[in-house]
């Protein structure tokens, strides 16, 4: 399907007038209007022009500033007939490294604070990027964005753990855990920069105004 | 552009509504922004001021762990647990939450709980499993805010809120009371000990009590307090007694109070009213001053056995008792004399007897009452002149208590003494029965000692030494009278009995008798007057037997 050649050195769908309907895969005809769907499956097709950025700022925005209370408020509610305690991520941590299990608080520590950490900055970085119109490295961000999108199931590892705990450890007076409202607001990140990355478009790293 | 033709075209799909989806998106940051604020003004909100409270020492305190509990309810907790600067107890700094805002006042009460035992009871059991946690008691004047605080070594008996009375005893020792200490009345307990204080001189303490609603009502100005500590033996006058109040006051101590009854209707005693704590119930229930009358009745024989409290009984009914006996030395008779100070119970009286009311009501009674002679009457110069004395007496003689017996005494009646006139307090006295006893004994010593004992001893004893020879000699004049005078009698009956026999012969013979007969009666005859004579002599002078006859014994006429 060769057509004439535009003055790009790369041909986009966009600059010769066409979009892909992100379902089935269509190319469609492009049109004037700014609100498409695909014509074989009906799913609305977003030309990026329209603010493909915008969903993936908003959601970065309400991840970044869920990540506060996700690390203040406690994520786990232990109490046993000695003692109650409440444990955020981090008190978690410190607590497994100082009672020697410094393997299992890595782990935890990379799953829980650095993964959600790497993840809102690199989605800030890339997101601030294309709002900024940066041109250089663009082959390196799109590496960045590959792992952000590998690695970020992973730290729903706490959740997963804290999930575990509060339904096995109920045994009556003798020992209790319960979820604290913490890792709500951790679910909520982590769902929120998935969301964030799925929602942000790699290609935008490549267009140039 | 033929293969434009293979291309469908997309469709055109208008804005159905005035939100598209990129928009809608932006309420996920606007709502985890709300969500978000709303839980930081909480936090904000809910989060009190910080305190520091003063211990003496941080023991079993852990910071980001002990809490600070307000009627176990978590206010707070240890944030932070440093030495005080002049290193002498430790600073507690506490984040409390906002709740404890109206807690944190000027007379807020901080302290440790841990497990212990005060007043017969057990309490912070729980901080065993637990640890200790901090309690507080908020304070209720709702005066100004506070935020340094001085903790308590010792949790506070009450809660502020506890309603009831405070008040204060005044006592000479702490006997086993102590923080807790619970208070009685009839036995049940009605409160409990706050505090003991030493006066500043030393010399007398404070309790301060606290009597529980509604028990608080029954306290009025007239109830007396006493220790309840224990056994309480006592021997008086009466004998012995023993009294304990309920066993958990044997064993950790109590007070006890009462108030005897009263004219007017008894009034609440007003907060903080002060109080003398009593050593045992007797002397607590003592009528108080008002009630009594003081005398003074100067003994002058040893008033060895009377107490103080000791009975002081008219004839037998109790009327009063020992308020002090004292030592005082008279130099007009120069000898030491005892002034024993008497209470008198005022309130006691005779009723007068229907028909003598109305000479005698004169005085006393107010209206509609049955006459009463008081006993202020009876303490009169009248009665003094008809005998009226005072007198020690010994109630038990085992234990030689004694009392004061008031009483007339009708050998001494007409005596003019110038006691009990008026306003003299004064009761003349007499020597009592001991005292009496005591005198006539002594006389009876002295008279004995003017006996010369030595001479009558020498005189004895010459006369024991005479009597000995004279019974020796008795016996040797028996032994004698023995060897000599039986042979002698016995021929006297030898020949009586050959007499005897020939008369017997001669009457057998039929011979002519009566000459014969008479001859020998008449020497039987003086046979007989011989052995009678002999007898008369010997009974008359013994001492014939060994010395021979005296000339003319017989000249003695009969």
């Amino acid at each position: 399907m060769t057509t004439a050649a535009p003055d790009d050195a790369v041909a986009t769908l966009r600059s010769r007038g066409l979009v892909q309907c992100p379902a089935c895969q269509l190319v469609m005809g492009a049109g004037a209007a700014a609100e498409l769907r695909c014509a074989r499956c009906g799913t609305p097709v977003v030309l990026r022009t329209s603010g493909g950025l915008g969903t993936t700022t908003a959601l970065l925005l309400a991840a970044l500033v869920l990540y506060v209370p996700s690390n203040t408020l406690p994520i786990m509610a232990t109490r046993s007939g000695l003692e109650a305690r409440n444990d955020t991520i981090v008190s978690g941590v410190i607590e497994l490294v100082h009672t020697g299990s410094w393997l299992l608080g890595l782990i935890v520590f990379v799953a829980s604070v650095l993964i959600p950490l790497f993840k809102l900055a690199v989605l800030s970085y890339l997101v601030l990027s294309v709002r900024l119109r940066w041109s250089h490295d663009a082959r390196g961000r799109t590496r960045l964005y590959r792992l952000i999108e590998v690695i970020g199931r992973w730290s729903m590892l706490d959740v997963f753990v804290v999930g575990l705990l509060a339904a096995l450890v109920q045994l009556g007076p003798a020992a209790q855990v319960q979820a604290g409202p913490g890792v709500v607001a951790f679910g909520a990140v982590v769902w929120l920069t998935l969301w964030a990355t799925r929602s942000f478009d790699p290609r935008l790293i490549w267009e140039r105004a | 552009m033929a293969d434009d033709d293979a291309i469908p075209q997309a469709i055109e799909a208008p804005r159905r509504s005035r939100w598209s989806a990129a928009q809608a998106i932006w309420l996920i940051p606007l709502l985890a922004v709300g969500i978000v604020g709303w839980l930081a003004l909480n936090e904000w909100l809910s989060s009190g001021p910080t305190i520091t409270i003063r211990f003496r020492s941080a023991e079993g305190i852990e910071a980001g762990k002990t809490r600070v509990k307000y009627r176990d309810v978590d206010l707070g907790v240890v944030k932070q647990v440093r030495l005080a600067p002049d290193r002498k107890g430790v600073i507690v700094v506490a984040q409390m939450e906002a709740d404890a805002r109206p807690l944190l006042v000027r007379d807020t009460r901080l302290w440790i709980v841990r497990a212990r035992l005060s007043g017969g009871e057990v309490s912070g059991l729980s901080t065993l499993l637990s640890g200790s946690y901090i309690g507080i008691d908020g304070g209720t004047d709702g005066g100004e805010s506070r935020r340094d605080f001085e903790g308590l070594e010792t949790p506070p008996v009450l809660n502020s809120d506890e309603s009831g009375r405070e008040f204060r005893l005044t006592a000479s020792t702490l006997g086993s009371l102590e923080v807790g200490s619970p208070i009685f009345l009839r036995r049940v307990r009605v409160g409990q000990v706050l505090g003991t204080d030493l006066d500043p001189d030393g010399r007398n303490l404070t309790l301060r009590i606290f009597v529980r609603a509604p028990y608080d009502r029954l306290v009025t100005a007239n109830t007396r307090f006493w220790h309840a500590s224990g056994l309480d033996v006592s021997v008086d006058a009466g004998g012995v007694r023993l009294r304990t109040e309920s066993l958990l006051a044997v064993v950790v101590g109590g007070i006890s109070f009462e108030t005897p009854p009263e004219a007017a209707p008894p009034t609440p005693a007003a907060s903080g009213t002060r109080y003398t704590l009593f050593d045992s119930q007797a002397s607590a229930l003592r009528r108080p001053d008002w009630q009594t009358l003081e005398y003074t009745a100067t003994f002058v024989d040893s008033v060895r056995g009377l107490a103080v409290g000791a009975p002081v009984e008219f004839k037998g009914f109790v009327i009063g008792e020992v308020a002090a006996v004292d030592i005082e030395f008279d130099p007009a008779i120069l000898r030491f004399v005892f002034p024993v100070k008497l209470r008198i119970y005022r309130d006691l009286a005779a009723t007068v007897a229907p028909q003598a009311a109305a000479p005698a009501a004169r005085g006393a009674s107010a209206p509609g009452n049955p006459a009463r002679f008081p006993l202020e009457q009876l303490l009169s110069r009248r009665s003094v002149e008809r005998g009226l004395r005072a007198q020690l007496r010994s109630s038990n003689l085992i234990t030689g208590q004694r009392y004061v017996a008031i009483d007339f005494f009708p050998e001494l009646r007409g005596e003019k003494l110038n006691h009990l006139g008026s306003g003299a307090h004064e009761i003349p006295t007499t020597r009592d029965s001991f005292g009496e006893l005591e005198a006539s004994v002594s006389r009876i010593v002295k008279k004995l000692e003017a006996v010369p004992f030595d001479q009558v001893a020498a005189d004895l004893q010459r006369t024991l030494a005479s009597l000995d020879r004279a019974v020796n000699t008795t016996e040797q004049t028996v032994q004698r009278f023995g060897a000599e005078l039986i042979p002698s009698a016995k021929a006297v009956l030898d020949d009586a009995r050959r007499t005897i026999e020939e008369v017997r012969a001669l009457a057998a013979q039929g011979q002519p008798l009566p000459q014969q007969a008479s001859t020998a009666l008449r020497d039987l005859s003086r046979a007989a007057d011989a052995l009678r004579d002999l007898a008369e002599a010997i009974e008359r002078q013994p001492e014939s037997l060994l010395r021979g006859r005296r000339a003319a014994p017989a000249e003695v006429p009969r």
